[in-house]
């Protein structure tokens, strides 16, 4: 019988260990483990196309996909901020795992040659923080 | 944890133990407790007898166009065999009323004003307590006078009027606080929200039908507006066609509210704000209690921008208590004599803009608005200082989720999506659960 409660005690403290020693996440941020750009977007599947880094001059329209772990088990506002005079908040819902969207000129011009990089914050206690990235994370793009 | 407790000779160990003494006198005291409260309890009677259903065809609140205008003081009640008795609406043991006006025959038929009494008897006399409340009827086609006098008190079970029909075929009933006196009719409370009782049965919710987008500057029209607004599609989703209204009144856009899925936002409206960014908001809304064909002005109407920023998360503002930016709740309307006000002040009849004062669909503004420019904001109006002003809110995407539920907590909600623009950059996106 003792050997049997000094098992138990012992499996106990072990999962008490493993609880304590990862932080839980925080209600609105996380990681973001991906984010992709793309010139097309798969409206039947919600999904980028023609996805890369490096795009030719002459494009007017980059979508992007950002992807979340351990985000959030309430909604929030997402703020972008591109490597411009430029950034934008979002709302997301709760349970959110990725938001999509479109960036480009308002007016639909060609957008110009360099490179953009974007940064991506969320809203919590009155202050946008930054999230943090997983290592593979590419975060810009270059149109030649 | 396990949590025990000992039951020993009948009293909780350690707290009290009764004698029998203790015990009797407390028998003695419950039931005087029983009886008084049988004695005094008063509560409030569905004011039509013979009735099958409480059935209602019009709210509180809803707007009336005469001399003056004003917004409906009571709510309408249908007969269920136009040949019924009217009863005080104040009833059980020991309450009573008196008579302190009646009027007509009007073109509309009678009216009767009682106010509210309790009244005890201790041999032949009898006390009468006021209350601090009283009601009206209008509309009965039989005389009152046949057995009723202005200025005497009756028990509340002398019927106010017996085998009556209904000027258009309703009773029209008001709950006034304090008391109707003379000609002064202040305080309307609305009757639904006073005693379940007065409830009519409704298991319908209210509908969310369309909303308009005002950004004009036309001040002569009463616009509040000073922005660019642009139907937007993106991600290659079209929101244009299906949701947006061709046939709007000009500067209004007009955006169709679907049915509510929560998780797909896909559904609703988007649009792009841009110039100045400030846009105001009119909600077309009809609430059908339980007379087929009725329109009726809803309960209560709350606006929401981006939920998530207040506690609660974005789950049902209700449940969670979230405060509205906007709010419009009919419980009380003070109607003094000042605050008589012009439809616009709240809601249309008609369209925004095309406001003849017909009955049809109601559009409510989402913002608080003063026609006269006197300050004198309808009381209706719980935040009237509080406003979506999108004209403040940061460059990106927003979301405002639209509320609105009757009495009996019959809720819908709508959402409709912009993008406040400020720079030559657009970046528009949304969110995936999966």
């Amino acid at each position: 019988m003792n050997r049997i409660i000094l098992g138990l005690l012992i499996i106990s403290f072990v999962i008490i260990g493993t609880k304590c020693g990862k932080p839980p996440p925080n209600d609105y941020g996380g990681t973001i483990v991906s984010i992709k750009f793309g010139t097309d977007w798969d409206l039947t599947h919600d999904t980028l196309l023609n996805k890369g880094t490096s795009f030719g001059y002459g494009i007017t329209k980059v979508y992007y996909e950002i992807k979340f772990e351990d985000r959030s088990l309430k909604g929030g506002v997402v703020k972008k901020k591109w490597q411009l005079p430029f950034e934008s908040v979002c709302f997301i819902p709760k349970d959110s795992k990725r938001i999509c969207g479109e960036f480009h000129y308002f007016d639909l011009r060609i957008m110009d040659s360099g490179t953009y990089q974007v940064k991506v914050f969320y809203w919590e206690a009155g202050e946008f923080k930054e999230y943090p990235y997983a290592e593979s994370v590419n975060t810009q793009f270059t149109i030649e | 944890m396990i949590v025990t407790a000992q039951y020993e000779g009948g009293s909780f160990i350690g707290l009290w133990k009764p004698s029998e003494v203790n015990m009797r006198s407390t028998i003695y005291f419950m039931l005087l407790l029983t009886l008084g409260a049988f004695c005094f309890a008063q509560d409030y009677h569905w004011p039509l007898t013979n009735v099958f259903d409480q059935t209602c065809n019009s709210t509180f609140g809803e707007y009336r166009s005469g001399n003056p205008n004003h917004f409906h003081e009571g709510i309408d009640i249908y007969p269920a065999d136009n040949s019924n008795d009217v009863i005080c609406t104040w009833g059980s043991y020991g309450a009573g009323y008196e008579v302190e006006e009646i009027s007509g025959p009007h073109t509309d038929g009678y009216y009767v004003t009682i106010q509210h009494y309790n009244f005890t008897v201790n041999g032949s006399e009898t006390t009468w307590i006021e209350q601090a409340h009283g009601s009206r009827y209008l509309h009965m086609t039989a005389d009152p006078m046949l057995h009723l006098s202005v200025n005497h008190r009756y028990s509340d079970d002398v019927p106010i009027i017996e085998n009556s029909t209904f000027y258009n075929d309703h009773l029209h009933f008001e709950i006034r606080a304090p008391a109707p006196v003379s000609s002064d009719y202040q305080d309307a409370l609305n009757p639904m929200n006073v005693d379940a009782n007065l409830c009519p049965d409704d298991a319908n919710a209210p509908s969310l039908l369309a909303l308009y987008a005002d950004g004009s500057t036309d001040q002569s029209n009463h616009h509040q507006g000073d922005a660019v607004i642009n139907l937007w599609n993106f991600l290659k989703y079209d929101f244009v066609t299906n949701l947006y209204d061709s046939l709007a009144v000009y500067p209004f856009i007009r955006l169709t509210l679907p049915t509510e899925t929560r998780d797909n936002d896909l559904d609703d409206p988007h649009i792009l704000i841009s110039g100045n960014c400030k846009v105001r908001f009119v909600v077309k809304i009809r609430d059908v209690i339980n007379v087929s064909g009725s329109t009726c002005a809803p309960y209560w109407i709350g606006l929401y921008i981006d939920t998530a920023l207040a506690p609660g998360s974005d789950i049902d503002p209700i449940i969670t208590g979230s405060v509205p930016e906007y709010e419009v709740k009919f419980d009380r309307l003070l109607e003094t004599n000042d605050e008589k006000h012009d439809e616009e002040d709240i809601y249309h009849i008609d369209p925004p803009l095309i406001s003849n004062h017909s009955s049809g669909e109601y559009y409510f503004r989402l913002y608080p608005y003063d026609r006269n420019g006197d300050g004198d904001i309808p009381s209706c109006i719980l935040t009237g200082s509080r406003t979506l002003q999108t004209e403040n809110l940061w460059e990106g995407y927003h979301r405002i989720r639209i509320v609105v539920k009757d009495i009996y907590g019959n809720v819908k909600t709508g959402d409709a999506h912009f993008y406040v623009r400020r720079s030559d950059w657009v970046d528009y996106c949304r969110a995936f659960r999966n």
